[in-house]
């Protein structure tokens, strides 16, 4: 059995250690705090830990009236909220998890989509793209674009390259894909990076030719998945009328050949949704997935067009996020292993000490530095929305174009940085002081679109009652309920 | 629209809590910030809901202004330390040393 520590030449502290004393010997660490509801704030500090604090304790810290000998104060201190003189260590570590948590940045850029394609065999009134029909090949990415692409592509820094091949429907110019594939695996044998390749698709142009190169290259497909039958059909609708059947046989062949937990899929939130949370959660265990990301309309594209983004209000889409989290949570407990995603995400955010490097919830923001997009035309976006955005007219986004523009030349241009440093939240109005900050973003492309400026006018932001919404959510689960906090800890 | 008028005193309220606190209410009502000649704040809010009440609203906008005003203190206490742990996480200088 090891013995006792020895701190400062003592194995106790001595009594008066221990003995009632005022606050006015320690000293308070940088924190943010925002109401979790009218008797309680969540106090985040300067590396993202988070404690929930009564708001007399909160004022108590800070007038330094708070009892050193209680445990809140111990619990302040563990935590990195406050120093005294007996916790030397403090902030030397406290730098070193704020250090971790931006280890992400030193990276640069990781993510890569290409836009192989805007055609698509779907007609969804919510794409966010702006889709061309199946027959229209002019926008097809030309193979003089690919080859910039890639050298533009490895020019980045980054250890780890996604190489993400988005449409339209990318398998229907799958022969450009696999051209790709090749090309950045032959380069890779220099480059020596590790590369992951993954395809959006609906899987309805699906092959067994395709899944065959999929095994071959370890590709990871990515799918939609909206609900039931019912729903799935009536939010993405095909000639046809057979999207569900096209996408479930899809599922289950590329498991057969790439394996269970080679592809995953993606749920878009319409006003038909709202009413089924239960409905799209069992038909994607009954597809047997063990996780599902409620994804709310994005403002961009055919969603603005069809007017689909504005048939519902961030308020309902909130409801429906919690009564869906509540059932998920209820499906855990009777043993159903699902999570949902987006919630997991904000998690690992909220208790572990690692980034994320999810785009929409990075300050400065992920755009052109965590993922930019090659257009099938050439051009290159800061992230998949701002070429949504552009679909429809608006270029306030674009960062250059592959045959014209050097790395250097979009990578260095003052579209991309003043954008990226009016999005440091740390600087934000609003955001700069509010507790959810270490887990929060401020995505400028949706702030463009809704209120065409780029930081936005937050107390107007549905990004940022979302996510302080979803946030509050979350923390609640937490603190009040036990057994959610349990089943939300497994989700890490 | 209703409207909520407000007379602050600077040496309780820093300027820079009730801008703050003005600017989160923000969807909910429009604010005239003015000095007055005795050095108070003179502060006008001007509901932009219809249905709101001048009890709730100036409720809601004191209850942020103590928030604000407890940010302002932290602030101000934490910024030299906030300075060093951000010069050594991104310097790899020891702070203690």
């Amino acid at each position: 059995m090891s013995s006792l520590p020895i701190i400062k030449g003592q194995r106790f502290h001595n009594l008066d250690y221990f003995r009632r004393r005022s606050g006015e010997n320690y000293r308070l660490l940088p924190m943010r705090f925002i109401a979790l509801d009218d008797t309680r704030y969540v106090v985040t500090n300067f590396a993202g830990e988070l404690i929930v604090l009564l708001r007399e304790t909160m004022q108590q810290l800070v007038r330094h009236e708070l009892d050193t000998a209680s445990p809140i104060y111990e619990e302040l201190l563990a935590r990195h909220f406050v120093l005294d003189d007996d916790s030397d260590v403090a902030l030397g570590l406290l730098a070193i998890k704020y250090r971790t948590k931006q280890s992400l940045l030193a990276n640069f850029t990781a993510l890569f989509m290409f836009v192989v394609s805007l055609r698509c065999d779907h007609s969804c009134p919510y794409c966010q793209v702006s889709r061309q029909s199946a027959d229209r090949h002019a926008y097809d990415m030309k193979p003089e674009v690919v080859a910039r692409a890639i050298d533009f592509m490895f020019r980045s820094p980054s250890p780890t390259i996604k190489v993400e091949f988005q449409g339209g429907e990318s398998l229907l110019n799958f022969g450009l894909i696999e051209q790709i594939v090749a090309e950045v695996n032959a380069r890779n044998v220099v480059e020596n990076r590790e590369i992951q390749f993954v395809i959006a698709t609906n899987l309805a142009p699906l092959t067994d030719e395709i899944l065959t190169f999929c095994r071959e290259h370890h590709i990871f497909l990515s799918t939609s998945l909206d609900g039931p039958k019912s729903l799935h059909n009536a939010n993405r609708p095909r000639p046809g009328g057979d999207s569900h059947e096209l996408v479930e046989h899809g599922i289950q062949r590329a498991r057969e050949v790439l394996g269970h937990d080679q592809i995953s899929a993606l749920m878009t939130t319409t006003a038909e949704s709202l009413s089924q949370p239960r409905a799209i959660v069992d038909e994607y265990v009954r597809l047997g997935f063990t996780s599902i990301f409620l994804r709310p309309l994005s403002p961009y594209g055919f969603a603005v067009k069809t007017g689909a983004v504005g048939r519902y209000t961030v308020d309902q889409w909130l409801d429906f996020y919690r009564e869906t989290l509540g059932y998920i949570i209820e499906l855990n407990t009777q043993g159903v292993p699902i999570r949902e995603e987006y919630t997991a995400l904000l998690l690992r955010k909220m208790l572990t000490p690692y980034p994320t490097g999810y785009v929409d919830l990075q300050s400065p923001a992920g755009i052109g530095i965590a993922g930019i997009v090659f257009n099938y035309d050439g051009d290159i976006y800061a992230s998949d929305e701002a070429r949504m955005l552009a679909e429809t007219g608006d270029r306030r986004f674009r960062l250059g174009n592959l045959i014209n523009d050097s790395y250097e030349d979009v990578i260095l241009s003052d579209t991309l940085l003043d954008t990226l440093s009016q999005t440091m939240t740390e600087g934000v109005p609003m955001c700069v002081d509010c507790g959810f900050q270490p887990y929060c973003g401020s995505d400028p492309v949706y702030h463009h679109a809704t209120q065409n400026d780029a930081v936005g006018f937050k107390p107007l932001s549905d990004f940022c009652r979302r996510n302080m919404e979803v946030m509050r959510q979350i923390i609640r689960l937490l603190e009040d309920d036990p057994q959610s906090a349990e089943i939300l800890n497994t989700w890490l | 629209m209703i409207e909520v008028m407000l007379t602050l005193s600077t040496t309780i309220y820093r300027l820079a809590a009730i801008k703050k606190a003005a600017y989160r209410l923000g969807n909910r009502c429009a604010a005239l910030i003015e000095l007055t000649t005795d050095g108070n704040v003179a502060l006008k809010l001007i509901s932009k809901r219809i249905g709101d009440s001048t009890q709730s609203l100036e409720a809601d906008f004191l209850t942020e202004l103590l928030d604000q005003e407890l940010r302002e203190t932290i602030a101000e206490e934490t910024a030299p330390i906030r300075n060093l742990l951000l010069a050594q996480a991104f310097s790899g200088l020891a702070a203690n040393e």
